[in-house]
């Protein structure tokens, strides 16, 4: 069975996709409100947290603006 | 499940086989995403489904869509490395791109503050009116659930929500069975 190997954009344009699809958020803004335990209906978005588990913790993507 | 990094294999193997045995169409597969060091620099890893991906459901033998989506990490315990599950996701929706969900178990370790961390969200209608605020959604209501493993809910697809399974029942519910008795040790161990 085989294992993807995943590149970082290839991740990080999957999260933005589905989050701004299903929330109109930035997928930046999705793991931001849910690491501060903000974020509503956590689970309609559970598989971008679960793809976010996969950047490392000083990625751009979570990096303040 | 031992601690080493073939674990991440090991367990992927074990969603495939009970997918495989159950309600999983044929040429389906649940994959792993890379290896990547999480913020402690423990090794991470994904389990979804096409391309790796968490956010791509695999076709099941009904024409129906399971999402299956964990994240495991190897973390350093005082019995020596072991792979933890940090947050999963099982969705059974209606269509590929997950517009029409069905039902969804959810384990999350940093929730809202007002949802349980292991929680059910069903998405359907009360027959009983009046029980829900106006303009509340069922779907919306967190039901508190401790930790559903895979195998739990993939018996419900098959003896409920009859989804039909891909082996007699003499060989899936005894695998079922096995493997849902070991996830309860481990997830129960302290």
């Amino acid at each position: 069975m085989p294992t993807a190997e995943l590149t970082r954009d290839e991740i990080v344009a999957e999260m933005e996709s589905v989050a701004q699809r299903r929330r109109h958020l930035s997928a930046a803004d999705v793991v931001r409100a849910y690491r501060e335990g903000t974020l509503e209906d956590a689970g309609d978005v559970a598989d971008v947290i679960v793809l976010s588990t996969l950047l490392s913790a000083d990625d751009p993507l979570f990096v303040e603006p | 499940m031992a601690g080493r990094p073939e674990s991440f294999i090991a367990f992927r193997d074990l969603a495939q086989l009970l997918l495989g045995l159950t309600v999983l169409a044929d040429h389906e597969f649940v994959q792993l995403g890379r290896e990547a060091p999480g913020p402690d620099r423990a090794p991470r890893r994904v389990l979804g489904g096409p391309g790796g991906y968490p956010t791509r459901p695999v076709r099941l033998r009904n024409g129906r869509w399971l999402r299956v989506s964990v994240a495991l990490w190897l973390a350093e315990t005082a019995h020596g490395p072991r792979l933890k599950v940090s947050e999963s996701s099982y969705q059974y929706q209606d269509d590929r791109e997950g517009e029409r969900e069905i039902v969804r178990y959810d384990y999350l370790r940093q929730p809202n503050r007002n949802e349980p961390a292991s929680h059910i969200n069903i998405y359907g209608t009360l027959t009983v009116p009046g029980v829900l605020p106006p303009g509340q959604l069922l779907s919306r209501v967190h039901l508190p659930a401790g930790r559903v493993p895979l195998e739990a809910v993939l018996r419900m697809l098959v003896d409920d929500l009859k989804v039909p399974p891909a082996t007699d029942e003499g060989v899936w519910r005894p695998v079922l069975a096995a493997s849902e008795e070991m996830f309860l040790e481990i997830a129960h161990r302290v």
